[in-house]
C-alpha cells in the first residue's frame, strides 16, 4: 500500500515536473531577452541624449526676460505683483491717480510664489531706481506653496524670470516636490532632464506647420491665436471655477500647516531680501468667489491664515486681508475668482488704495 | 490624496504587495495580504470609504449565505441585497441630483421647496463594486452560482484593488474561482503583465493626459466654433478611450503580476459598424452586465412589439447613461445610444449585422463613428444649454483664425500623440508572433512615457463614475 502511494506520488511529481519545465523555460528566456532589449534600446537613446546636465532644472534658452526693460522705462515706485486676480482686479491708472505714485503691475496668468520670488530677486531688487514698495497679491495658502504652477504650461513664466544660478528655486520648487524615483531620474538621466525641451520642440514644430498652412509660418502667430481664443473673457465662469477648484484639490496636501509650509517656502527669503534692500513688502489676501458666495472654506485654511498673520506681525510685514470685506459682492465678479473690469475693478482698486495708504504714505510724501 | 495607478505611490504599493504576496506562498495568506492591501489602497483616498465597501461586502455575503440556507426566501434576500447596494449608490451618487431636480420641478410649479442635500465626496468606484457584488447575489438567486462560505475570499472578490475603482466589473462566476484557487508563480503571466502595464501607462500618461489639455480648454469656452468643437470632440473621443482602456490595461497587468486574469474591457470600439457592435467593443464588462441583468430580464431579447422593445432599450440605455454620472447630459448620452440601437434594429441592422463588401463596411463605419462622436459631444458637454448654444445659437464654422488655427493644431497634436498607439495596433495585427518587435516597442514606449507624460497628470475619468 505504502509502496503504491509512493509510486503514485513519484508519478505525480514527474508529471508536474514535465508539465512545468517546457512551459516555463521559454517564458523565462523571453522575459530575460525582452529585458535585455529594453535596456539596450533605452541605453542607446540615453547615450544619444548625452551626459546628464548639472542643472537640476532645464531652462528654455530662447526666452528672454522682458521685465527689466519695463521697469527701466516706467521707473515704478510701487510694484504690484500677483497673478490674473491682480491683472483683472486692479486698475493701474486709477491706482496711480489716487496714490500719486508711479506704479507697475507685474503679473501673468497662473503666476505663483516661485515666480514672485524670482521677480523680486531678479527684476525688482536689481532695478535702478529700485521700487520702494512691493505689494504681493495672494489667495489661500499659495504664498507658501512653492511647487504650485511651476511645471507644464507655467514653466515658461518661471523660465522667463530665472537667473543663471537658482539653487533655492531648484530646491523648493522642484527637488522637494519630487518623489525619490523622479529625483533620481532627474539627477542622472539625460533623457528625463530633456523632457520639457523635447515637448516644447514637438509643439513648436507643429505650431510652425499649422502656422504655415494659414500663411503665418511662425510659432508666435499660433500662440497669439491660442491666447486670443482662450482669453478669460471667452471662458465659462463656472467651468473655470470648477477647473480651478479641481486643480487645487490635487495640489492641496498638507499645505494648510503654516509652520511646516513656511520652512519649505519662498516667503522667508522674500521677506529677508526685501528687508536687506530697503524695499517695503506688503501682502494682500484677495477675496475669492467662494468667500463671496458664503461657501465653506477648506478645512485647515482658517488656522493657516491665523498663523500667517501672526508670523507677519512678528516679522513686521503688513498683511491686508480682503477675504471678509463685505463691500465686494458677487456682482463685482466676472468669472471664477476674477473681478469684472467695470465696477469690480474700480471698487477693488479704491479699497486697495484705502488699505495701503498707511504703508505708502511716507513714500508718497517723499515722492512729492 | 489617492493611490492612482500612475502615481509613484502606486508603484511602491504594488511592489510591496507583489513581494509580500509571492513570498508568503500559501493561498490564505496571499488572499489576506491582498485584502489588507485593497483596503489600504481604497482607504488611502478616504478612510470612511472602507466602511461603505465593508457594509456592501457583509450584506451580500450574508444574503448569499441566506439564499443557500433558505431557498424559499431567495427573492426576499435579493431585494435586501438590491436595496442595500442600490440604496448606498443612490444616496452617495444620485441623492443631490434628484433633490436638485425635484426642487427645480416644484419651483416651476410655483412651490419653493428646500430638500436636504449632502456635502459629501462621491466614493470612487462605488458604481463598479456595487455592480460586481450585485452580480453575486443575482447569480445565486438565479441558481447559477453557489453561495460562498469563506468570508475572506468573498471580501477579496469585492475589493480586489486592481479593478476596485474603475473595473473591469468582473462576474462572481469568473473572479471568485480565481480567488479560491491556489496561485503559483507563472512566468507566462509575468511576461504578459508588464507589456500591459507599459501600454496602460502610455495610453494614460502620454495620450489621454496630454490630449485632455485641449479638450478641457475648448469645453470651457463660452461658445466654441463648430470646427473647434469638432476637433475637441475628436480629441475627447481619443482621451476617454485612452484614459479608460489605459486604466484597464494597468488593472489587468497588475492583476496578472498577482496571478489573476481579468477580462478584456475594450476591443477597438471605434471600429464598430453599428450601435450593437459598439457596445460589444466598448466597456464590455459594463455593457454585458447591463445586457445580462437588466436588458434580458426586462424582456429585451424576446419582445416583439416595437413600442415594448423601444421602451426596454430606452430604459436600459437611459440607466446605463445615468450610471456614468448624476447629470442630465449622461442620461441624454445613454438615451441617444438607446435611440441608435432601436433605429438600427428596426432597419434590420441590429445584433450581429455585417454589411457585405468593403465599401459598405467603410460607409457603415463612417456613419457609426460620426454618431459615436456626437454621443461623446453629449457626454462631455458642460450643460445642454451650452451644447445648444454651440450648435445652433449663432453657431459658426470658423475655419480661419483663431478657431481654425487652434482646431487644426488640436487635431494634429492629437494625431501625433496617437502615433504610438497606431504602431501598437499594427504590431498586434501583423507582428503578434515577433516578441522582438514588441520588446523594442516597450523600450520606446518607456522613453516616450518618460519624455512626454504630462507633469501633474489627471485622475482617471472613470474614477467618478
Amino acid at each position: 500500500m505504502v509502496r503504491q502511494i509512493n509510486k503514485h506520488r513519484k508519478r505525480k511529481k514527474n508529471a508536474s515536473a514535465k508539465m512545468v519545465t517546457p512551459v516555463h523555460t521559454p517564458h523565462i528566456l523571453r522575459c530575460i531577452v525582452s529585458l535585455l532589449i529594453v535596456m539596450t534600446v533605452v541605453g542607446a537613446l540615453t547615450l544619444l541624449a548625452g551626459t546628464p546636465s548639472k542643472n537640476v532644472i532645464e531652462r528654455s534658452p530662447t526666452i528672454t526676460n522682458r521685465y527689466p526693460a519695463m521697469l527701466k522705462q516706467v521707473k515704478p515706485q510701487v510694484i504690484l505683483l500677483g497673478n490674473s486676480m491682480l491683472g483683472e482686479g486692479v486698475d493701474e491708472q486709477l491706482f496711480m491717480q489716487q496714490t500719486g505714485l508711479r506704479t507697475l503691475k507685474l503679473w501673468g496668468g497662473g503666476w505663483s510664489s516661485a515666480i514672485w520670488y524670482l521677480a523680486l530677486k531678479n527684476v525688482i531688487i536689481p532695478a535702478s531706481p529700485r521700487p520702494q514698495t512691493v505689494v504681493i497679491f495672494f489667495r489661500d495658502h499659495y504664498l507658501t506653496d512653492p511647487t504650485f504652477r511651476v511645471t507644464g504650461e507655467y514653466k515658461r513664466g518661471v523660465d522667463e524670470l530665472t537667473g543663471p544660478d537658482e539653487p533655492l528655486l531648484e530646491r523648493l520648487a522642484y527637488l522637494n516636490a519630487m518623489n525619490p524615483l523622479t529625483y533620481q531620474l532627474n539627477q542622472n538621466w539625460s533623457l528625463f532632464q530633456k523632457r520639457e525641451h523635447l515637448k516644447k520642440a514637438l509643439e513648436s514644430n507643429v505650431k510652425l506647420c499649422v502656422g504655415s498652412i494659414y500663411g503665418h509660418p511662425d510659432v508666435e502667430s499660433v500662440n497669439q491665436n491660442i491666447q486670443r481664443l482662450f482669453g478669460v473673457d471667452n471662458l465659462l465662469a463656472e467651468e473655470l471655477g470648477n477647473a480651478q477648484l479641481k486643480s487645487e484639490a490635487v495640489t492641496n496636501k498638507n499645505l494648510y500647516d503654516f509652520q511646516k509650509s513656511l520652512l519649505v517656502s519662498f516667503l522667508p527669503a522674500m521677506v529677508e531680501m526685501a528687508r536687506a534692500n530697503n524695499v517695503r513688502l506688503v501682502l494682500v489676501r484677495v477675496k475669492r468667489r467662494r468667500e463671496v458666495e458664503g461657501l465653506p472654506t477648506p478645512a485647515g485654511l482658517d488656522g493657516y491664515i491665523r498663523d500667517l498673520k501672526q508670523w507677519c506681525g512678528k516679522e513686521q510685514v503688513p498683511l491686508i486681508d480682503f477675504s471678509e470685506d463685505t463691500r465686494l459682492t458677487l456682482e463685482h465678479y466676472a468669472d471664477g475668482d476674477h473681478l469684472n473690469r467695470g465696477e469690480g475693478r474700480t471698487l477693488f482698486t479704491q479699497l486697495l488704495v484705502e488699505q495701503l495708504k498707511p504703508y505708502l504714505g511716507a513714500f508718497t510724501d517723499a515722492s512729492r | 490624496m489617492q493611490v492612482i495607478f500612475t502615481s509613484y505611490a502606486y508603484i511602491l504599493f504594488l511592489t510591496i504587495v507583489f513581494f509580500l504576496y509571492w513570498v508568503s506562498g500559501r493561498k490564505t495568506i496571499q488572499n489576506s495580504i491582498l485584502l489588507v492591501g485593497s483596503y489600504i489602497f481604497y482607504g488611502y483616498i478616504h478612510p470612511w470609504f472602507c466602511i461603505l465597501i465593508a457594509v456592501s461586502t457583509i450584506v451580500d455575503y450574508l444574503c448569499g449565505l441566506g439564499m443557500g440556507r433558505f431557498p424559499d426566501k431567495k427573492k426576499f434576500l435579493l431585494v435586501i441585497s438590491l436595496a442595500a447596494n442600490l440604496g448606498m449608490l443612490g444616496v452617495f451618487k444620485y441623492f443631490n441630483f434628484f433633490a436638485d431636480n425635484f426642487q427645480a420641478f416644484f419651483l416651476k410649479l410655483g412651490m419653493d421647496l428646500h430638500p436636504i442635500t449632502f456635502q459629501i465626496y462621491l466614493p470612487v468606484g462605488i458604481s463598479f463594486y456595487t455592480f460586481q457584488t450585485l452580480s453575486y447575489t443575482i447569480d445565486i438567486c438565479k441558481g447559477e452560482l453557489q453561495p460562498r462560505k469563506n468570508f475572506l475570499d468573498f471580501a477579496l472578490f469585492v475589493s480586489f484593488f486592481p479593478q476596485l475603482v474603475a473595473g473591469p466589473i468582473e462576474r462572481a462566476k469568473r473572479l471568485l474561482p480565481q480567488v479560491e484557487n491556489s496561485r503559483r508563480w507563472d512566468w507566462q503571466m509575468f511576461s504578459t503583465a508588464w507589456p500591459l502595464l507599459i501600454r496602460g501607462f502610455l495610453k494614460k500618461m502620454v495620450i489621454a493626459d496630454n490630449v485632455a489639455i485641449f479638450v478641457d480648454k475648448v469645453y470651457m469656452l463660452y461658445q466654441p466654433s463648430l470646427f473647434l468643437l469638432f476637433a475637441a470632440t475628436v480629441a475627447f473621443a481619443i482621451q476617454i478611450y485612452m484614459d479608460f482602456s489605459g486604466y484597464t490595461d494597468i488593472a489587468r497587468g497588475s492583476a496578472r503580476l498577482l496571478g489573476f486574469d481579468l477580462m478584456e474591457n475594450f476591443k477597438s470600439p471605434y471600429l464598430a459598424i453599428s450601435p450593437s457592435d459598439f457596445w460589444r467593443r466598448w466597456h464590455i464588462s459594463f455593457s454585458s452586465w447591463i445586457r445580462d441583468y437588466l436588458y434580458i430580464p426586462l424582456g429585451g431579447s424576446r419582445v416583439k412589439g416595437s413600442f415594448h422593445f423601444f421602451s426596454i432599450v430606452f430604459v436600459t440605455m437611459g440607466l446605463a447613461g445615468l450610471w456614468h454620472g448624476a447629470a442630465w447630459h449622461f442620461i441624454w448620452w445613454g438615451l441617444f445610444h438607446g435611440v441608435l440601437v432601436f433605429i438600427y434594429h428596426k432597419l434590420g441592422k441590429g445584433g450581429h449585422w455585417k454589411p457585405v463588401g468593403r465599401l459598405k463596411t467603410i460607409a457603415a463605419w463612417a456613419v457609426m463613428f460620426s454618431l459615436t462622436l456626437f454621443g461623446w459631444l453629449l457626454f462631455r458637454t458642460p450643460s445642454m444649454g451650452w451644447l445648444y448654444r454651440a450648435l445652433f445659437d449663432g453657431a459658426r464654422l470658423d475655419l480661419f483664425a483663431p478657431g481654425g488655427v487652434v482646431g487644426l493644431y488640436i487635431l494634429v497634436m492629437t494625431t501625433i500623440y496617437c502615433i504610438p498607439l497606431a504602431v501598437l495596433a499594427l504590431l498586434d495585427r501583423y507582428a503578434q508572433k515577433i516578441p522582438l518587435a514588441h520588446s523594442v516597442f516597450c523600450a520606446l514606449a518607456i522613453v516616450i512615457i518618460v519624455v512626454f507624460s504630462r507633469s501633474g497628470g489627471q485622475d482617471f475619468i472613470y474614477f467618478q463614475f
